[in-house]
């Protein structure tokens, strides 16, 4: 997670404006589940990965590693989707114990359809994601109207899940200063410390969180001025562009 | 005399039962320079917090500007408005992802309008030197800049006082010198600076008043010169004389120097009686 926000920050695309790069992958991606064709989905897979790589400068090296993670899960989920109890005509039969499995042309079709629109949407999110910095992401969803308590708690988790790494880590450090991870029942009695000390901290925290922003005359809102970000013609006009091709390739080919 | 913040027999006492602070009296005039010394726990952190309105006294009364601070919603903010506190920790104060939006939060509480706060985020963002990061996110900085980061939270509601507590600790000697140099810019503008801090020569030589707390009690207030040359109120706090004034005291002592030389509060002017 620290990896992909750190990334995000570094990105080629990150001043452009959230709201363009949030519509154009969030159209691909929409466009994709809603057409389901083989072609487009290779289409959108190329094309957004050219783009990350690319437009946004992310390196290939980091950009493969992150996708192999969902690949992984893709691969297990789409096996029983080959596989059917239905292996009259099937392409190949195969036996455990007494019942027969097939896979069949149908199955076949089914199972490399899906993986490769799922393949497409896990690019779109990637996109999102990798070059869109989180406050940016929590600038669309203000932009969209979404309840101001579900922002407000997205907000101060994000910021929180930091300072928790940061004190755990320290906490970490001083153990093992003191051999407190030198063998499995040692390691075992410091995680338990480590994990009631962080919560006791996190209160403490929170409390004295809550008194610093109670001097800057808080009041049950935590309101602040957006960020101005400038929208770019040629930006537009290309997602236009792209989502044209798109659904002219979504009602051409399968 | 005008006093902009006056402290009457002020006790605080907290929900536990420990009395943090018993009867301090303070009196604070408009753009002073003023500095809060005492060892840990003697209860500089708990006055700040009485003075800016998050914790209320539990006896005595703060006047600002000549009117009390009564215990309402409409008084607090505008204690809380004109009184600002950076924090010790920049951790505990800075909650936003990003700068711009951290350092604006003040400012729209206030309820100014969108130009106004745009206005007050940039020039509290110059004047911090952190104008280039204002993208950023908060949790890539470094420590001198989230400082300075929580400097701007507070300079951005413009208040008329402004209190640092220990502005000093955790920061290298270079970082140090240039928020000292930010007090003097602030205090120059005609805001009141107070800060708290356990380093004897900063207190010394850039203040105009001292405060010396023990306890939860103010054990002298004066003149840097009236608190630093009296020795019975520097052995019970446990304080030092400033190396600078006890080498001036010394050449005196010897005749090595014109008794009739003003005190010099720093190393510059130690120099110039010396020429």
């Amino acid at each position: 997670m620290i990896i992909i926000d750190k990334i995000a920050y570094s990105s080629n695309l990150k001043e452009a404006n959230p709201l363009e790069k949030f519509i154009f992958s969030i159209s691909t991606l929409v466009i994709c589940l809603i057409f389901s064709k083989i072609y487009l989905s290779i289409f959108v897979i190329f094309a957004i990965s050219i783009l990350i790589t690319k437009r946004a400068k992310i390196p290939f090296k980091i950009y493969g590693g992150l996708l192999l993670i969902p690949l992984l899960f893709l691969f297990l989920s789409i096996i029983p989707l080959l596989i059917s109890f239905d292996y009259e005509g099937a392409l190949m039969v195969f036996k455990v114990i007494n019942i027969k499995f097939g896979v069949t042309k149908y199955s076949l079709n089914l199972g490399l359809k899906t993986f490769l629109k799922v393949f497409s949407c896990i690019c779109c999110l990637y996109f999102l994601t990798l070059t869109t910095p989180s406050t940016q992401i929590l600038w669309v969803l203000r932009k969209m109207m979404i309840p101001k308590i579900f922002i407000e708690f997205m907000q101060l988790i994000y910021r929180c899940i930091f300072i928790v790494l940061e004190v755990s880590s320290m906490i970490i450090v001083s153990q093992n200063s003191r051999l407190g991870y030198r063998d499995l029942k040692r390691s075992f009695n410091s995680i338990s410390k480590l994990l009631s000390s962080l919560f006791v901290m996190s209160y403490k925290k929170s409390e004295d969180m809550f008194i610093a922003l109670e001097a800057r005359c808080y009041n049950g809102e935590i309101k602040f001025i957006d960020a101005k970000y400038n929208y770019s013609i040629k930006n537009i006009l290309f997602i236009l562009f792209f989502l044209l091709i798109l659904i002219f390739i979504g009602f051409k080919f399968k | 005399m005008d006093y902009i913040l006056e402290v009457e027999n002020l006790c605080y006492t907290y929900p536990d039962g420990t009395e943090a602070l018993k009867d301090i009296n303070l009196k604070i005039e408009k753009g002073e320079k003023i500095s809060l010394i005492g060892l840990n726990g003697s209860g500089k952190t708990t006055l700040f917090l009485n003075l800016n309105g998050v914790l209320k006294p539990s006896k005595g009364k703060i006047i600002y500007k000549g009117k009390e601070i009564k215990n309402n919603r409409k008084d607090l903010n505008m204690l809380r408005k004109n009184v600002g506190i950076v924090f010790q920790n920049p951790d505990t104060q800075l909650f936003c992802g990003n700068v711009y939006e951290e350092v604006s939060f003040g400012a729209v509480n206030l309820g100014l309008c969108d130009d106004e706060i745009r206005r007050r985020v940039d020039r509290a963002l110059i004047s911090t030197n952190i104008y280039d990061y204002k993208d950023k996110a908060v949790h890539y900085l470094s420590y001198g800049q989230k400082k300075r980061v929580s400097i701007a939270d507070i300079l951005v509601m413009e208040p008329e006082i402004i209190i640092f507590d220990e502005p000093t600790s955790s920061l290298d000697l270079y970082h140090s010198k240039q928020v000292v140099k930010l007090f003097d810019e602030f205090s120059q503008k005609g805001t009141t600076v107070i800060i708290s801090t356990h380093d004897i020569e900063i207190a010394y030589s850039w203040s105009d008043y001292i405060v010396v707390m023990k306890k939860g009690k103010v054990l002298a207030q004066g003149v840097p010169y009236d608190i630093f040359s009296k020795e019975d109120i520097l052995r019970e706090c446990m304080l030092e004389k400033p190396l600078i004034l006890e080498i001036f005291e010394n050449l005196k002592e010897k005749n090595l120097i014109k008794s009739s030389s003003s005190i010099p509060k720093n190393k510059k002017e130690l120099l110039e009686i010396l020429k």
